[in-house]
């Protein structure tokens, strides 16, 4: 395999792997009904 | 005066609504068209485009109809119609949310005929059918079950059984409602779609050198041949056009964008559920389904066993040729004898059955949350009803697929309307409602807060380049398909048929529009 083919597929791959499991990290460290508040209305 | 907001069904589970929406995207156009589509668009440089466009285009997006789905769902509608009707108080918003139930119901018809084709396949990789046949075999075997008029080698009524299997299973799953049936469809179905998945890439991935006969001459082929084949950079590409389309097309048909149907399953939400975290996580399920299952499954087992030029060939009839008779044949030559071969067949079609029903169930529902709440019909009754019509104009689809009548549907309503209602939805969500309410709908109970410039995205960049790209595919595509440039007589009589069909659903679904708001305004519902 080519060098080049080889680093779009592993940035590909590390793209979308990177976001599922940060997405999914942050899911699991909020319950579900703990949000965040709403813009403007922090200090 | 204002809708009032009915109870409503609400997500079991946060996960379960994550899978639901994931299984919704997660189609058979992960595992057969990406591939195709890269290979075809410029291999590696292809990515380049298609994350740009997920990030311009594909999670804005996904927000934005989450957004609408639960605006609505908050003020009593499921459904399209309802929904624009709240974002904009306009006699004109509830129709114009016709496309939301228009293209879920006529893309469901035809997407359950290809759905009964994996489900078919999963029985004829079982039983062994598919096994000992060679490449002019595969292909008969093929074509004799989506041709009825060459019907050689499966009975004349084989198709129409998986049909109909297939079609009972779609609503008998959506007729146990939103928690009990879809969810839970979801819970077991994806688990088993990401398993099935990866067995599939691990065994094909480590096939190894491989000594395969191409053109009369003994080569050796691994699936890393089929990997660098794919992802080969080709940098001229990026200066095309209709590559950057193609790469955005791919997005919208991936996420199952512009159809009605997440706005659907997010009308479900309640005002405390998160859409922004939960929105990112559907779409990057998604997008690992697509790009490092899907990505490393078909092109690299096929090269494997035929070579690049055999693989081109063979992608020249299309992603289903690739996926109905390259892939058995992929299998037939798997080492490890006819279990394997039988394990690897059923373990295929069965992803693509599950990818393809968690879509499928998805579609269904804007028709029938429309019904239920419009007319007060109960969930099994709209279901055995819908199903009976899906059903009738299946057999549409049986009979004359390979005349064209199917192609009239995808482009219509399973391509260019789906950047039609983007594009109706972003404008309405983003400037009707106003850039400041939207954002603030889109974090009304969020787990996450979104970027701050993904404001200017949605605002901006966003209804910009759906508006290209409509404009593009109305030159390049609409008016060609529109007057049936280069088609057959044969082939036009039943496309002229196939768009009488789909105007006479549009009409009928206008009317009910109507219908359901002449109720309402009755039942004081409406002013």
């Amino acid at each position: 395999m080519r060098t080049s083919a080889l680093l779009f597929m592993l940035g590909a791959w590390t793209f979308v792997i990177g976001l599922v499991s940060w997405a999914y990290w942050r899911m699991l460290r909020t319950p579900r009904d703990e949000g965040v508040p709403p813009p403007g209305s922090l200090p | 005066m204002t809708d009032t907001a009915a109870p409503r069904e609400q997500w079991g589970s946060r996960i379960g609504l994550v899978l639901a929406m994931a299984g919704n995207a997660v189609g058979l156009g992960n595992f057969l068209r990406f591939p195709k589509q890269a290979v075809e668009n410029g291999g590696g440089t292809f990515m380049i485009p298609y994350f740009i466009a997920f990030l311009l285009v594909g999670i804005p997006l996904i927000w934005i109809e989450w957004g609408v789905g639960r605006y609505g769902g908050q003020r009593g509608h499921g459904s399209m119609p309802g929904m624009l009707h709240v974002l904009w108080k306009h006699p004109v918003a509830k129709y114009l949310g016709v496309l939301g139930l228009f293209m879920p119901v006529v893309v469901l018809t035809y997407y359950c005929y290809i759905e009964s084709w994996t489900l078919a396949w999963t029985v004829f990789s079982a039983t062994g059918q598919t096994q000992g046949l060679d490449q002019a075999g595969m292909q008969a075997f093929f074509r004799s079950y989506i041709d009825l008029d060459n019907g050689s080698i499966h009975g004349f009524f084989t198709p129409f059984a998986f049909f109909f299997v297939t079609i009972a299973v779609n609503f008998w799953v959506v007729s146990k409602g939103i928690s009990g049936g879809i969810e839970k469809l979801a819970k077991y179905g994806m688990p088993v779609l990401f398993l099935f998945a990866t067995v599939l890439v691990i065994r094909v991935l480590t096939l190894g050198d491989q000594q395969v006969m191409i053109d009369g001459v003994l080569t050796t082929t691994n699936p890393w041949q089929g990997l660098d084949f794919m992802y080969s950079p080709d940098w001229s590409k990026l200066a095309e056009p209709k590559v950057w389309l193609a790469a955005t097309g791919q997005i919208f048909f991936t996420l199952s964008v512009g159809m009605g149907a997440l706005q659907a399953y997010a009308s479900y939400l309640t005002p405390k559920d998160d859409i922004a975290l939960s929105g990112l996580a559907t779409a990057s399920t998604n997008e690992a389904a697509e790009v490092v299952l899907g990505g490393s499954l078909l092109i690299p087992a096929i090269v494997t066993f035929f070579g690049v030029a055999g693989a081109m060939a063979i992608a020249k009839g299309g992603a289903f040729d690739l996926g109905f008779i390259a892939m058995p044949l992929v299998f037939n030559q798997i080492p490890g004898g006819p279990l394997v071969h039988t394990m690897a067949g059923v373990m295929w079609f069965g992803l693509l059955f599950v990818a393809g029903i968690t879509s499928s169930v998805a579609m269904a529902t804007p028709a029938l949350s429309f019904v239920e709440e419009n007319f007060g019909w109960k969930r099994q009754r709209t279901a055995l009803a819908f199903g009976a019509l899906a059903l009738t104009l299946g057999l549409l689809h049986i009979v004359y697929n390979t005349r064209g009548f199917l192609d009239e549907w995808d482009y219509w309503a399973g391509t260019f309307g789906l950047v039609v209602l983007a594009l109706i939805e972003t404008i309405l969500f983003v400037w009707v409602l106003g850039p400041e309410r939207m954002w603030a709908e889109l974090h009304e109970g969020a787990s996450i807060r979104i970027p701050r410039f993904y404001r200017v995205i949605m605002t901006w960049v966003t209804p910009l380049f759906l508006l290209v790209m409509m404009i593009w595919w109305t030159v390049q595509d609409a008016i060609p398909t529109l007057l049936m440039t280069g088609e057959t007589p044969e082939r036009m009589a039943v496309r002229w048929a196939s768009r009488g069909v789909m105007v006479a659903i549009l009409l009928l679904q206008l009317w009910l529009i109507r219908a359901a708001w002449n109720r309402r305004r009755l039942a004081g519902k409406e002013s």
